[in-house]
């Protein structure tokens, strides 16, 4: 390398080092909008394929991304107002099963003291109800500042909420103009590339991002189907089918983690409510959510959702480890649909660039 | 001649988009579409201007869509390669209004040849993801558009046809002689 050559060789390299530096001190401050934005994007491409549809009925695009835009609202709207007092009744007859610490202790202690009659030593410690009032005494005192935290949560997510609407709605109505703008951008030599590649990631997500909805709605409903069932057939007495067909729906996002997730509080339902057969009613329960799992890997998923975007379960994983430590359950929902995308963005330009060499 | 100062008030001078939209009237696979209709094809259009010396697209390239010519010159060469030698060939020469590259429209296959620009240009591109989305929001207005590449890939393979069979005739007579 000559001189001049070195010397703008090191210019870049500073260059390079002092916009990464800045990037990463930046990127905590930006967390929230970055996650605002990524948001936007997947349910604007979720949802362009509805507008777009909607403008075959000669519906000019904004009133028809609009439109969309309040049938989300609606369905929150009816969503918040059924499920509020479901999990408001749900989370009293859990505290009434088992927040009553006297009734809590007298069952802990029981259980205790049949172990310890049937052990030849006294093997369990005693101290344990001791132990429980001190963590009943320490939760009392810390409630209210959890209350305070979660409530202040609530109203963040909230209003994050209207502003990915917000955004998601431009995105919708201008989503021409600022494909224009952005590839208004790129320079000649790349520009039929560019625009080639952003289509075909366009329509693999837009599929990609439908499948993974479809087939989560598919098992909220074979979910509620199969536990309605239950109830139906064997006087099972679950509670809140409809909630916990929501939440197994939602739950399914989540690679590996999401099944089991999603029969836990179905699971919980029937030992709350103890039914005779308890213990058959659970391994029926069991049964369904097994049932809802083959159905949705060998049956919906593959023919929804496709192999193309299918990732590798270390990635997988390792995704939703950093979801988790970023964003929380919610950052776990987002980590795979978010993985998906730049797999396939990676994939369409190590296929389609080469293409466009000279 | 008119002085420049009655000249704007006398006549009324185009506008960008007047002068895009009667471009795009111009084109034959826009042609029987409606102002209203042509308005919808120019709002999914890109502009791009292109310096002397440019490449608008390569041989081998994918054929991604078409380009309509605004202002400039671009001139369209096929290289072809014998032996260690690349030979380039001038193919056509095409100028303001006309188009270049509407078989892309349809599918993927690469480029045939370059379309290298000799001045400034200014260029409409018109690409097949575009068509297709059209074809998927306004169903009429996308089946005009493929309905008349349809009439002029048709109109080409008869000429094709009519060529080959004039050739095939040469060649017959010639052995006959």
């Amino acid at each position: 390398m000559s001189q001049t050559e070195n010397q703008r060789f090191i210019t870049r390299l500073i260059f390079f080092i002092v916009l990464a530096a800045g990037f990463i001190l930046i990127l905590p401050r930006l967390q929230t909008i970055i996650t605002v934005i990524v948001i936007s994007i997947l349910m604007f491409t979720l949802l362009d394929p509805f507008v777009d549809k909607l403008e075959r009925f000669k519906i000019p695009r904004a009133l028809s991304a609009l439109m969309i835009i309040l049938v989300i609202l609606l369905l929150i709207a009816l969503g918040v107002s059924r499920v509020v007092p479901l999990v408001e009744n749900a989370a009293q007859q859990i505290s009434q099963s088992f927040g009553v610490e006297n009734t809590l202790n007298d069952r802990i202690q029981s259980g205790i003291d049949f172990l310890n009659s049937k052990l030849p030593v006294s093997a369990i410690t005693t101290d344990i109800p001791e132990k429980i009032n001190e963590l009943t005494e320490s939760l009392k005192q810390k409630l209210p500042g959890f209350l305070m935290g979660a409530g202040k949560g609530l109203i963040n997510a909230f209003s994050g909420f209207f502003f990915v609407l917000f955004i998601t709605f431009f995105f919708l109505k201008d989503e021409r103009a600022i494909k224009k703008g952005i590839i208004r951008l790129v320079p000649n030599k790349h520009f039929e590339m560019s625009l080639n590649i952003m289509d075909k990631i366009q329509r693999q997500l837009s599929s990609y991002l439908q499948g993974l909805f479809l087939a989560a709605t598919s098992v909220g409903i074979t979910s509620i189907i199969g536990l309605f069932l239950v109830n139906t057939l064997f006087d099972a007495g679950i509670n809140y089918i409809f909630l916990i067909g929501i939440w197994a729906g939602f739950a399914n996002l989540i690679p590996y983690v999401g099944p089991t997730a999603g029969a836990i509080p179905a699971v919980l339902s029937v030992l709350i409510s103890q039914p005779p057969n308890t213990l058959f009613i659970v391994i029926l329960v069991i049964g369904v959510f097994v049932s809802v799992q083959f159905l949705d890997n060998n049956l919906v998923s593959p023919y929804l959702v496709g192999k193309s975007v299918e990732l590798h379960p270390l990635i997988v994983f390792i995704v939703l480890i950093i979801g988790g430590n970023l964003m929380g359950l919610l950052g776990m929902m987002f980590a795979v649909p978010v993985a998906g995308i730049i797999k396939v963005t990676f994939g369409e330009i190590i296929t389609n660039a080469p293409k466009y060499r000279a | 001649m008119t002085s420049a100062l009655w000249r704007s008030m006398n006549r009324k001078e185009k506008t960008r988009e007047e002068t895009m939209m009667e471009a795009l009237g111009n084109v034959n696979i826009f042609r029987n579409l409606s102002h209203k209709e042509l308005k919808v094809v120019l709002n999914l259009v890109y502009e791009r201007m292109y310096k002397k010396g440019d490449y608008i697209f390569k041989q081998g390239y994918p054929g991604n869509g078409m380009y309509i010519i605004l202002k400039g010159t671009v001139q369209i060469i096929q290289e072809n390669v014998e032996g260690d030698t690349k030979k380039e060939k001038d193919l056509a020469t095409l100028h303001s209004g006309d188009f270049l590259g509407e078989i892309s429209l349809l599918d993927e296959a690469p480029r045939s040849a370059s379309a290298y620009c000799t001045e400034l240009t200014e260029v409409l591109g018109f690409f097949r993801g575009d068509l297709l989305d059209l074809l998927n929001r306004k169903p009429e207005l996308g089946s005009k558009i493929v309905l008349n590449i349809a009439r002029i890939l048709g109109e080409r393979l008869r000429i094709t046809n009519q060529l080959l069979a004039e050739l095939q005739e040469k060649q017959q007579k010639e052995a006959e002689s």
